[in-house]
């Protein structure tokens, strides 16, 4: 199960195309690179960071410290600065100096600046010393300028007096102040006054002592060594007074320093700079995050480089493999797994197994096929031996059988075991051809199979039974390693003798035939041709081996070149021959078969000729059935004519009559005359016996033409005919008076229909129109009573009649009509509704009307 | 209209009529032609005197289905037939059906002539009679019952005195009733009586013989 879908992921996984599979597993493997490495170098990292941030801090704090001693530094600077102005030595040297000296105890408190101070000196950026104070050299306050009145007692600073020029940062009342002592020096004594500056170190201080920065993620406070309060801070918002030291720990890195040049010994204030971790974090994530963007395009190079060196190798090694599979399977015939699209280095493992086991396979099929082939080869050669149609005897050197196959022993009639190890001469050969076949092997065993000698020598040869048959002797020699043998080969001629004497005969076939029987060759000459050929030689006036005239010539080749048989009809004097032209292309003749025909024509002739004379018979008939329609049409113009002229001579005689009405009833008598005349012409072209011959005439004129003929008929009858005409013509090639006795049949059988059915539903009609470009149609409807099925079975038979005075011939003489014509007559009839003939007639659309 | 006698001429074909209209018109006579049988039906009212010249075979209405029209509604025109050569059964048929005469196409005129005059003197004398009868009927009208029978036995061949007493009269007054039936029907004699009673298809109602 497990191995069944491994190999079916296998063969998924062979279907992806390589460059896709380089590509997932650069991915991977950038993947891999990426989870290993990720969190082992983002603590690194870390660790990396933390050290050189303490580093950094150390740096900072030094930094800030540095800064703000140079800052007390500076204030130093101004003290002594004031110490040695010329203000303060003037008012040294004046008497209001040496006044207060003397006499007051108390110091002077002033307001205003002093005269001994520089109005706008004693400040440092923005900080201005709380007090200036002025003390004499027995370091008594004499005069004190202040801005505000101080708040602590004075003479306790004298303590932190050490009669030096110096700045020292001193805690009074848990408030840090910075006292700048400068001694001022007047005349010869060097320390004629002190002057002291008293400024607080508050948060401003702070602030303005690290002013040359803009660092304000650095912050810096003093801290009460021993309590760890916070006594001041750069920036008042973000740390508080009074707080604990250890709360910022939290949000904040600290480094606690002592300024002792700064500082009495008993003083106990510690410089702290505050670093925010904040700050500290963010830098350490953009660090880390551009550290991982990098690592990421590192990974990208990576995967891109990784899976185009792993598609390139991959491609090539798939390429080579489907170039020597196809080779495998196009050289050897061996499958070998290649799929069409995807890589084949997945299938290199089945890939090598399938070949070596084709290989296998190819080899044992290869061995197999020998050893068929091998097989079948004896079995053949056997089958070969034994079927021949000759007899085949080995013969050893003695003229002993050694062999025979299975045709000598069925026609000498004994059994295999009977001839093995006899003397073929003994057992088969006629007595008196011995010696000749003895001869022949001798001679057979230094001549070549091909001589003569050795072939096709006639012998009689004898059978078990006494029979003698003519055989056909052959011998070869074979010489074998140690001894020569012979191969007899006698083959049974008697057959083909007999062959021979029927050819012969058959040839009289054609020879004997009392029809013409030749054949032509493709040069139109005559090659052979039988006795009775003579009349037709004779027509053509040619002899055997002379050229057909033109016409015949062109008339064989054109069969030959179509290879199809064709019939034509030649016509001598006295004979009428059929000619079938056959061609035999193989042979590229074409041999003639007449055929006299003279009596078939002569009674086709005559056939025709009683046809034509039943037709008229047959027309007279119907003449005479239409006589009393004609006579009574005839009546009418001539009663009218009698009527006329007794008119005129009663009128002549009584002297009554106008001449102009006599000419106007002499007209009448002319018009009617004429009118009788025109039936009388009618009556002539039925009637007249026109010879048979075809024309061509339009259809619809034939149906005016028959339609006027029964015209009387119908009136009598009170017949209603209709004609439905195609506004096309219908050209037709027929014998007129044949076709139109035809339709006259027709029509006359319809009205006759009609008499039994009341005179106001005797309609008839005929109707023209073509069936297809090959065909037109007449149809003759008639409402009459129809005709049953069973008479309609017998309508065209001779002599089937069902009126008292039929023949029973109009119908079958007009299917007779319409066969020669190559057209049908059929009836469609529902007995009780009337019945349609219909007449079909072949029309080419294409012949032109003679006259139109 | 005039009510000159006139021969009316039915026949299909046109030169047929006007021949014959030329040919009957010199000898004088009113001649009207009709194209079909029908067209003369529509045309002809009773009363006119004249005979009828009718081809039997015509389309539409035939010439024997206008006699037999003819005799349904009882106009007693006079008819002549013409048939054709050949048409004799028809002829009889026309024959059988009360046709005057009938002849054969071509004609001979003397003979169309005369069939023609012929026909034309049954139609004056049916008429002739057809008037009489009346003229009897209107004098019969004046008769009371009581004359009426005795004018009826008269007629049959009674004696007065018969008629007297199977009517239970005396004979005088068969006498007066009999003079006063021969005035009112202004007949000369016996005979005259007879004759117009036979006119007027008058039957006696015979009574029992005693």
């Amino acid at each position: 199960m497990s191995a069944l879908s491994s190999s079916k992921w296998q063969a998924k996984l062979a279907a992806v195309p390589l460059p896709a599979l380089s590509l997932l597993v650069g991915i991977l493997c950038g993947f891999l690179m990426w989870l290993v490495l990720e969190p082992i170098q983002d603590r690194r990292l870390a660790n990396l960071f933390h050290d050189e941030l303490v580093r950094r801090l150390d740096v900072r704090a030094v930094e800030t410290r540095q800064r703000f001693e140079h800052f007390l530094q500076e204030w130093r600077q101004v003290g002594s600065g004031l110490s040695n102005h010329w203000r303060i030595k003037n008012y040294l040297g004046s008497t209001a100096w040496h006044q207060s000296k003397n006499s007051a105890t108390q110091a002077i408190l002033h307001q205003q600046t002093p005269e001994w101070l520089d109005p706008g000196y004693p400040k440092l950026n923005s900080i201005e010393p709380k007090h200036v104070v002025l003390l004499d050299n027995r370091a008594t306050p004499r005069e004190i300028y202040q801005k505000q009145p101080l708040s602590f007692d004075l003479d306790q600073l004298f303590e932190f007096y050490s009669g030096r020029n110096e700045a020292l940062v001193t805690l009074i009342d848990q408030v840090p102040y910075l006292l700048v002592w400068s001694n001022v020096s007047y005349l010869e004594d060097d320390l004629a006054a002190v002057l002291l500056l008293i400024v607080p170190v508050d948060d401003q201080f702070l602030l303005e002592s690290q002013s040359m920065t803009n660092d304000s993620d650095t912050l810096i406070a003093l801290v009460d060594a021993n309590t760890l309060k916070l006594l001041s801070s750069s920036n008042r918002e973000m740390i508080a007074r009074d707080s604990h030291l250890n709360d910022w720990h939290e949000n904040y890195l600290l480094t606690s320093q002592a300024i002792t040049r700064f500082q009495s010994m008993e003083q106990s204030l510690l410089f702290t700079t505050l670093v925010s971790r904040d700050a500290v974090e963010k830098t350490i994530l953009n660090i880390t995050k551009l550290a991982q963007q990098d690592r990421f395009l590192a990974t990208l190079v990576y995967i891109i480089v990784f899976s185009v060196i792993f598609y390139l190798i991959s491609a090539k090694i798939s390429h080579v493999l489907v170039r020597i599979s196809r080779f495998g399977q196009q050289a050897l015939g061996i499958e070998q797994p290649v799929t069409k699209k995807g890589n084949q280095l997945l299938l290199l493992e089945d890939w090598v197994k399938a070949f070596f086991r084709q290989l296998i396979s190819a080899r044992d099929t290869l061995r197999n096929r020998q050893e068929e082939r091998l097989r079948e080869t004896e079995v053949l050669k056997s089958a070969l031996f034994d079927n021949s149609m000759v007899s085949i005897v080995t013969l050893n050197q003695e003229g002993i059988i050694v062999e025979v196959n299975g045709t000598a022993f069925k026609t000498f009639g004994y059994s295999r075991n009977q001839l093995i190890g006899r003397h073929l001469e003994e057992m088969a050969i006629h007595p008196n051809d011995r010696e000749r076949f003895r001869a022949m092997l001798t001679a057979c065993i230094s001549m070549p199979a091909s001589n003569s000698k050795c072939r096709g020598q006639a012998m009689q040869a004898v059978t078990v039974n006494g029979e003698e048959k003519s055989v056909e002797c052959s011998v070869i020699s074979i010489h074998l390693h140690q001894q020569t043998v012979f191969n007899v080969y006698l083959r049974d001629i008697s057959g083909q003798k007999q062959a021979q004497r029927e050819i012969t005969s058959l040839a009289k076939l054609a020879s004997e035939n009392p029809s013409p029987v030749l054949r032509i060759n493709k040069r139109g000459v005559i090659v052979y041709a039988n006795a009775a050929s003579e009349p037709l030689m004779g027509y053509w006036d040619c002899e055997r081996g002379q050229t057909l005239p033109l016409y015949w010539k062109n008339l064989v080749a054109s069969s030959l070149r179509e290879g199809t048989t064709k019939e034509y009809e030649v016509n001598l004097d006295s004979q009428i021959f059929s000619l079938q032209l056959a061609p035999i292309l193989e042979l590229e003749y074409v041999n003639i078969y007449g055929r006299d025909i003279t009596r078939i024509r002569m009674a086709e002739m005559q056939s025709r000729q009683h046809q034509s004379e039943l037709v008229h018979v047959c027309r007279l008939s119907t003449m005479g059935e239409m006589s009393t329609g004609l006579a009574h049409e005839l009546n009418q113009p001539l009663s009218a004519i009698v009527n006329f002229a007794s008119g005129c001579v009663r009128r002549m005689q009584s002297g009554k009559g106008g001449e102009p009405e006599i000419i106007d009833a002499i007209a009448q008598i002319t018009a009617q005359a004429e009118r009788a005349g025109e039936i009388i012409k009618r009556l002539r072209t039925l009637v007249g016996k026109r010879p048979q011959e075809h024309e061509v005439v339009n259809l619809n004129h034939l149906v005016l033409e028959v339609a006027s003929f029964i015209e009387f008929e119908a009136n009598r009858q009170n017949v209603e005919v209709t004609l439905e005409l195609s506004e096309g013509v219908l050209p037709v090639e027929v014998d007129l008076v044949q076709i139109e006795q035809v339709m006259l049949n027709l029509v006359r059988n319809a009205i006759d229909a009609m008499k039994q059915v009341d005179q106001n539903q005797r309609r008839l009609v005929l109707k023209t129109g073509r069936m297809s470009s090959r065909e037109v149609q007449v149809l003759v409807q008639d409402s009459g009573s129809g005709i049953p099925e069973q008479t309609q079975k017998h309508l065209f038979d001779a002599f089937f009649s069902t009126k008292k005075s039929g023949m029973g011939m109009g119908l079958p003489i007009s299917q007779k009509i319409m066969q020669d014509h190559k057209g049908v007559i059929e009836v469609e009839s529902e007995y009780g509704h009337g019945a349609t003939f219909r007449l079909v007639l072949p029309s080419d659309p294409t012949i032109e009307l003679p006259g139109f | 209209m005039s009510n000159r006698p006139t021969v009316f001429v039915v026949d299909d074909d046109q030169a047929m009529r006007n021949s014959l209209k030329w040919l009957i018109e010199s000898v004088s006579m009113q001649v009207e032609t009709f194209e079909s049988a029908n067209a003369f039906i529509q045309s002809y009212y009773p009363g006119r005197s004249g005979c009828l010249l009718l081809d039997v075979r015509m389309p539409g209405m035939s010439g024997l289905e206008l006699q037999e029209y003819l005799q349904v509604n009882q106009i007693a025109i006079p008819v002549i037939i013409i048939t054709g050569h050949g048409d004799v059964p028809m002829a009889v048929r026309a024959m059988k059906a009360g046709a005057v005469d009938f002849i054969e196409k071509p004609f001979n005129d003397e003979l169309l002539l005369e069939s023609i005059r012929h026909a034309m003197a049954v139609d004056a004398k049916q008429r002739d009679m057809q008037s009489q009868r009346a003229e009897i009927a209107t004098r019969l009208a004046r008769l009371t019952p009581r004359e009426h029978e005795v004018m009826l036995m008269v007629t049959n061949g009674k004696a007065n005195k018969e008629i007297a007493t199977s009517l239970g009269v005396s004979s005088k007054t068969v006498e007066a009733h009999r003079a006063r039936v021969m005035e009112k029907m202004e007949a000369d004699s016996l005979a005259e009586l007879v004759r117009m009673a036979i006119n007027a298809n008058l039957t006696l109602v015979e009574t029992p013989e005693e």
